[in-house]
C-alpha cells in the first residue's frame, strides 16, 4: 500500500507536533476557565454541560492513552505523598473558590465557611480516590509492559 | 525501520539487560526496547548517551546503508 507522504520535514513535524500540543492545553484550560466563570456567575449545569462533556472526554482520552502507554506526569511521581499534596491543593483552591461563590451570592459568612469546609472535605477524598485508583492502575500497566519486554527479551 | 541489531549486540558484550541500559542512561526500558526493535527513531543526542553507555562509536551503532533505510 501507498503511504501518504507528508508535506513536512522532521524539524517541521516536530513543530506541529508542538503546536497542537499547546493547542490541545490551551483547549483544556480554556474549558477549565469557560466552567469556572460560568459557575461563578451563577449559571445553572445544564449551561456548561457542553463543555463538561467536551473536557470529559479530552481528560479521559489523554488519560486512558497515557497508562496505555506506561507514562505517568513529566514531574510528578505516582506516590502517596505527591497524591496527598495534589488532592491537598485542589481541593483546597476548590473550597476557596465555593467560598466566594457562595459569599458573593449570599453574603453570610458562617454558611460560606461552612461551604468551603464541605467542598475542601469531599474535593480531597474524591482526587484522592482518582488518583489513588489511577496510579494503581498505571503502576499494574507499566509492571506489564516490563514483563512483555522481559519476555521478549528470554525468547531471543 | 529495521531492526537495531548492532545496538543489541553491543549491550550484551557489556553484559547489559535493557534495563540496566535504561537506567544508566536515564530513559525508560520502553525506550531501549523501541530502539532495538526499530520502532523509534531517537535523538541524535540520546544516540550519543547510548554510544557513551556502552563505550562504543556512533556510526557503529546507528550507521545503516542508505539501501537498508529504503527497505
Amino acid at each position: 500500500m501507498k503511504k501518504n507522504k507528508s508535506n513536512l520535514d522532521e524539524m517541521q513535524e516536530m513543530q506541529l507536533l508542538k503546536i497542537e500540543h499547546r493547542g490541545c492545553w490551551l483547549g483544556i484550560w480554556g474549558l477549565v476557565i469557560a466552567i469556572i466563570i460560568q459557575n461563578a456567575l451563577g449559571d445553572g449545569f445544564e449551561n456548561v454541560i457542553g463543555e463538561s462533556i467536551v473536557l470529559l472526554v479530552l481528560s479521559g482520552y489523554l488519560l486512558f492513552a497515557c497508562i496505555k502507554n506506561g507514562i505517568w506526569d513529566r514531574k510528578l511521581k505516582p506516590n502517596l505523598k505527591t497524591n496527598l499534596l495534589v488532592s491537598l491543593l485542589t481541593s483546597v483552591a476548590s473550597g476557596i473558590f465555593w467560598f466566594i461563590v457562595s459569599y458573593y451570592r449570599y453574603h453570610i459568612l458562617l454558611n460560606s465557611v461552612m461551604t468551603f469546609v464541605f467542598m475542601t472535605i469531599s474535593v480531597f477524598i474524591l482526587v484522592m480516590l482518582c488518583l489513588s485508583f489511577f496510579s494503581f492502575v498505571y503502576k499494574k500497566r507499566k509492571n506489564r509492559l516490563d514483563m512483555q519486554i522481559d519476555k521478549e527479551e528470554s525468547e531471543e | 525501520m529495521s531492526k537495531n541489531i548492532a545496538l543489541k549486540l553491543a549491550r550484551t558484550k557489556k553484559d547489559m539487560t535493557q534495563k540496566d541500559l535504561a537506567e544508566k542512561i536515564g530513559v525508560s526500558r520502553q525506550t531501549i526496547n523501541a530502539i532495538e526493535k526499530g520502532e523509534y527513531n531517537p535523538t541524535i543526542k540520546l544516540c550519543l548517551k547510548i554510544c557513551w553507555a556502552l563505550e562504543t562509536k556512533l556510526d557503529e551503532l546507528f550507521w545503516e546503508d542508505e539501501e537498508d533505510e529504503k527497505e
